[in-house]
């Protein structure tokens, strides 16, 4: 498929509008205090949140479906514990890290499992994962965080650099790089699109719905496991509490970013710019000495009066394309 | 068979509580006993006083995540009114009140705007937690728990007609009420007309929006009085409470049977979910399994209905 | 040997069966190659289970089907495809968010690593589009066609895909008559280039027009394949219904003297200057193609926006919502059944009286004996054929759902019923009792407008009605005995009165 030139003009605008906003904050903030506008800062930032931007990134194109995943953060605890873990017998790292990530697929083979054989809705079915998941979590570590006898090098994923780039940043751009080539040009983004949009035509164009259904909750859960290996990377432990809200931030970028939860609509660089929106916020408030509290406030308002506009943008350009049917809108 | 056929849900979970209850009974010395039945309940009565709001609300096909910071501000505001000399009475008013002001901005976002309630909802989620947060620190601590009055605490522990718990007696209240309202109301029916299908309710001239906002405030106001019972009951104001409530209270509803679409569900069903959740939490902490095992057990529960649920159903059907 | 030579279809006992039904008892017929072969029957006879047979959405409990002579059996919809079955449902199963090109291409796409290559017919469906319409183009978003111009795709895609076999489950039902007479055009030029075609429709002279062979099944077992030729349009509803219906206009019996109702100069985007009165006890009809503005006048007196001036008993309307409307003494039955009418999870009990609370509330409370004697009341009263008042409406059949939904209106006892298409999908039989059903309202002196874009609906039943054209309303005609089809159909056409 690939960038048409008015098709997609309604998500491009919508994009548009995004980064203008990411622009002003970028402004705002690099006007306002003295630390923020530094490549230093803006590794730091990315650093922090590559973990998200890449899950976000890849749940985009599972939401495009109209499904959705409640269980990353319990993927994400579980995996960096168990990374954590196994990293501590001695096993090497990149052992842990693919033992790991066989573990965290689990997760997204049970919640695809539970949707598309036995369908139960994505709600449900990964909040009985996040809960499973969560305690497993516990579980492994017996609700301790893993800090001893961890490797020298166990932090070095997310420190050293490659080509002068932090390897998180690089790790993050490669990935969304990825999933956008994948949303934007290969069949599995058309697929997803169409599946979101009208599952019935999908299914009888011949596509098989449950399997790309499936292998996007499983790529999901990868890039959670990843996550979870990046983060106890970053932290330098594997704590089953790490990143509470996680799967909130995810879902709250897609949608942020144009994706509905019901799907057949949405882009990757939409989440991209949308993920990065909160980000900002968050680094710039604390650069000018806001209280963490008042942070939690200010998300809070941002999200709602950023999807009201959102939203309100959406229906007014909606409602005049659709005229004829439909009674009472 | 034809009770089966009418709504395998409820017997799957009616079949689980009693298998739970004969098991637990023998399993430990301690389980049937009136202290621990009592302390079952309260543990469960938070989740049922907000879920029986919050079920007719996702009869409507709507539903509200921020409960459990609705919980925690309303708890904190409580307790910083009370220390700071107002009376009882009218910090509770007060704060009920309040309380339906989150509703209000739910009610606002979802119902008239018509933002996703996900998205809405969890924005009252930060900005109620927020608050909470900050209220905290105003009163100069992460706690408000030193230099509460004396009638602050014996609101919430003295037992009514000095037997049961003021908490109980709000959740079997609150169960009673819902019940009521569903089955006799017309703002019941028109509720399941909603989540039934919104369209025919606009045009059978329902006023969806109106109801849907009413049961938004009813929501956050129940969410406000469990916070006011609990700090009560606790003498403890904590910022922090409530976080992951909103799925305990949605795990509690699925479970007995009330659809995330709408149109399907009962308070009845809902209790029963809770129940059974609160005496699996119960029967674990008495057979000293470690806590953790609790959450993993929860989501078993959840699935595991579910999946049973519908086999009875294609059983039935079949 | 002979037979299978001429037959590319050769189906043998086909059966059914779901859980409680059995949706087919035996089907068997031939379809001939390069044949328009029709399948006709009432709602619920079998025709949508049997397609889906056919194309491999669904397994056959047992029976055979012979495709070329060597057995099919297909397990999914692109088996089916493959082997040169195409079939275009009744929903449209077409995805808004992609392109022309995209869609057609969906499911069949060639790819490298998922990537997919470029499209090597891509020609042939540009060429074919543009025989249908050449306002569509590939790069076009699929959402933003009418609905006619996405069946236009679909059947592209069908054609695209090189099927042997084309299955039409109701192509026209939502197209012009002027799209009709192209699509029929096109299964003509289809039929001349040895494509076979599966045509299933309601509207009978279609079949006539298009259809060599019929095949007639009523409640799930085959009544007969027969010839088209020398066939007549009495002998084919007797098969399908096993007696003859015909409707007959019979006048409202009140005086229709007294206006209700006037509307002056109404206009609005679609609409252009209309006016119209509507009489005490009368039925008017609203009669015009697809998007001729029918729809938009349902919704002006249901609470939408308008310039110009309603008056009902002299005081002019202005609506904000739907709730001034019914306050108003208005209530309508909406076009879309399931989407606008019905409370599907609800039961039959349930639904009745959610447009009027009132009729089953005692001091203040429902009463579940109010509830229960009122649902019994129309049950009885529409006929409506359903297990029982518990039962839910979803699972009722469409006609009786429409009754559920007419009963919903009835009750709301409003002085101005609207009805926007108050018998699609419903079978004859029902559709009978319906009109009967309105027209007993007339009779009582309530006032009917029955919004329909089926002649025969608005010439057996309405006392009056009105032709639109375009957003303009072209004429109104009194019913009576000089009146001409021919004549109503060239002024909905377009011809100037």
């Amino acid at each position: 498929m690939g960038p048409k030139s008015n098709p997609m003009s309604l998500v491009k605008n919508q994009n548009f509008v995004l980064l203008l906003i990411f622009v002003a904050l970028n402004v705002y903030f690099a006007t306002t205090t003295q630390s923020y506008f530094q490549l230093g800062n803006y590794f730091n930032m990315l650093t922090q949140n590559a973990a998200l931007l890449l899950t976000a990134a890849a749940a985009t194109l599972l939401m495009k479906t109209g499904n959705f995943d409640l269980s990353t953060t319990a993927n994400l605890a579980f995996s960096g514990v168990l990374y954590a873990l196994l990293a501590s017998w001695g096993l090497p790292l990149t052992l842990a890290a693919v033992i790991t990530l066989c573990a965290g697929i689990c997760f997204g083979a049970i919640n695809g499992l539970l949707v598309t054989r036995y369908d139960i809705s994505p709600f449900i079915a990964t909040l009985g994962m996040m809960c499973i998941g969560g305690g497993a979590a516990l579980l492994i570590c017996g609700g301790q965080s893993v800090r001893t006898g961890l490797p020298d090098n166990f932090s070095s994923l997310m420190q050293t650099d490659i080509f002068g780039l932090p390897t998180p940043i690089v790790i993050s751009f490669v990935g969304i790089t990825v999933f956008w080539v994948a949303a934007n040009y290969s069949l599995i983004g058309k697929y997803a699109m169409a599946i979101g949009s009208n599952k019935n035509a999908a299914a009888l164009a011949g596509i098989n719905v449950d399997r790309v259904v499936m292998g996007l909750f499983v790529l999901v859960a990868i890039m959670a496991s990843l996550a979870g290996i990046m983060t106890a990377s970053r932290i330098g432990s594997g704590d089953p509490r790490v990143a509470e809200f996680f799967f909130m931030d995810v879902i709250v970028a897609i949608m942020l970013g144009g994706t509905p939860l019901t799907g057949g609509r949405g882009t990757v660089i939409g989440t991209v710019i949308a993920a990065m929106i909160v980000i900002v916020i968050g680094n710039g408030l604390n650069m000018l000495g806001i209280l963490v509290f008042w942070q939690t406030v200010i998300k809070g308002v941002i999200l709602i009066m950023a999807v009201t506009i959102n939203e309100k943008f959406t229906f007014s350009r909606l409602s005049e394309k659709m005229s004829a049917p439909g009674f009472s809108q | 068979m034809r009770f089966l056929h009418a709504d395998p849900q409820k017997v799957v979970l009616i079949g689980i509580l009693a298998a739970l209850i004969v098991g637990l009974t023998f399993a430990s010395p301690h389980f049937l006993s009136v202290t621990n039945f009592t302390n079952v309940l309260l543990k469960v009565a938070v989740i049922v006083i907000i879920a029986s709001a919050a079920n007719l609300l996702m009869v409507t096909g709507n539903f509200d995540l921020s409960v459990g910071s609705v919980l925690a501000f309303s708890g904190i505001l409580h307790a910083y009114m009370s220390k700071h000399g107002v009376a009882i009475e009218l910090s509770i008013l007060i704060t009920l009140i309040v309380a339906m002001g989150w509703g209000g901005l739910n009610a606002l976002t979802v119902s008239v705007i018509g933002i996703n309630p996900v998205i809405a909802t969890v924005g009252t989620l930060f900005i109620a937690r927020g608050f909470a947060l900050l209220i905290a620190r105003w009163d100069g601590g992460a706690n408000i728990m030193l230099g509460l009055p004396r009638d602050f605490v014996d609101f919430g522990r003295d037992p009514v007609f000095g037997l049961i718990p003021l908490a109980i007696v709000v959740m079997v209240a609150a169960v009673g009420t819902f019940i009521f309202i569903e089955k006799k109301t017309a703002l019941g029916r028109k509720a399941y007309a909603i989540g039934a299908n919104l369209k025919s309710a606009k045009l059978s001239g329902i006023n969806t929006v109106g109801i849907v906002s009413l049961l938004y405030v009813l929501v956050a106001l129940f969410a406000g009085l469990s916070g006011v019972l609990q700090t009560s009951r606790v003498g403890l104001a904590a910022p922090t409470v409530g976080k992951g409530l909103e799925f305990d209270v949605i795990v509690a509803i699925i479970l007995g049977g009330t659809s995330m679409l709408g149109g399907v569900g009962s308070t009845f069903g809902m209790l029963l979910g809770a129940l059974v959740v609160g005496f699996t939490a119960n029967g674990m902490v008495l057979l000293g399994i470690p806590f953790y095992f609790q959450t993993i057990a929860y989501g078993g529960i959840l699935i595991g209905t579910l999946l049973l649920s519908r086999k009875f159903d294609a059983k039935a059907a079949a | 040997m002979n037979g299978q030579d001429e037959n590319i279809i050769e189906i043998r006992g086909i059966e059914k069966s779901f859980p409680g039904v059995k949706a087919l008892k035996g089907v068997s017929f031939g379809v001939k190659r390069g044949t328009v072969h029709c399948i006709v029957g009432e709602n619920g006879a079998g025709k949508s289970t049997f397609i889906k047979i056919l194309t491999g959405a669904q397994p056959a409990t047992r029976g055979e089907i012979k495709l070329g002579g060597k057995p099919f059996s297909p397990h999914h919809v692109s088996d089916a495809i493959h082997q040169g079955i195409s079939c275009l449902y009744q929903e449209l199963n077409i995805v808004d968010e992609l392109t022309v090109e995209e869609n057609i291409s969906l499911g069949q796409e060639k790819h490298k690593f998922l990537f997919p290559q470029k499209a090597d017919n891509l020609e042939k469906a540009g060429a074919i589009l543009a025989d249908f319409d050449s306002t569509v183009s590939l790069g076009d978003r699929v959402g933003s066609l009418s609905v006619a111009q996405k069946q236009i795709v679909e059947i592209t895609r069908a054609l695209v895909a090189e099927c042997s076999v084309l299955v039409m489950d109701e192509p026209t039902a939502a197209l012009s008559l002027g799209e009709t007479t192209k699509i029929m055009q096109v299964i003509e030029r289809l039929r001349e280039a040895g494509m076979t075609i599966i045509f299933i429709s309601h509207k009978l002279s279609e079949i006539f027009e298009i259809g060599d062979t019929v095949t007639v099944l009523r409640d799930g077992e085959m009544v007969g394949t027969q010839s088209l030729e020398g066939m007549s349009q009495p002998d084919l509803v007797r098969m399908m219904l096993g007696k003859v219906v015909a409707e007959e206009y019979i006048p409202s019996t009140g005086a229709r003297d007294q206006a209700v109702l006037e509307a002056r100069g109404v206009s609005t985007r679609k609409l252009k200057d209309v006016n119209f009165d509507l009489m005490k006890g009368e039925i008017l009809g609203f009669y015009g193609l697809l998007g001729a503005g029918k729809t938009e006048v349902a919704e002006v007196l249901f609470g939408h926006e308008y310039r110009g001036e309603i008056k009902r008993d002299g005081r002019v309307l202005r609506f904000r919502t739907e709730r001034d409307a019914l306050r108003a003494g208005f209530a309508l039955v909406p076009e879309e059944r399931r989407e606008e009418g019905i409370f599907g999870l609800l039961s039959v009990m349930r639904n009745i009286p959610l447009m009027n609370l009132k009729t089953v509330m005692r001091r203040g409370l429902v009463s579940g004996k109010a509830e229960r004697d009122l649902a019994d009341k129309y049950i009885d009263l529409l006929q409506i054929a359903t297990s029982g008042r518990n039962h839910p409406v979803a699972l009722l059949s469409g006609g009786n759902q429409q009754k559920v939904v007419i009963a919903k209106c009835l009750n709301r006892d409003a002085d101005i019923i609207l009805m926007d298409e108050p018998t699609r999908g419903v079978d004859i039989g029902a559709k009978q009792e319906i009109h009967n059903i309105i027209r007993d309202l007339a009779n009582k002196g309530k006032s009917v407008i029955v919004f329909s874009s089926e002649l025969q609906e608005i010439t057996g039943l309405c006392d009056r009605m009105v032709l639109m054209y375009d957003g303009m309303v072209r004429e109104t005609l009194r019913n009576g005995d000089e009146l001409s089809t021919d004549y109503i159909l060239e002024v909905v056409a377009g011809k100037e009165a």
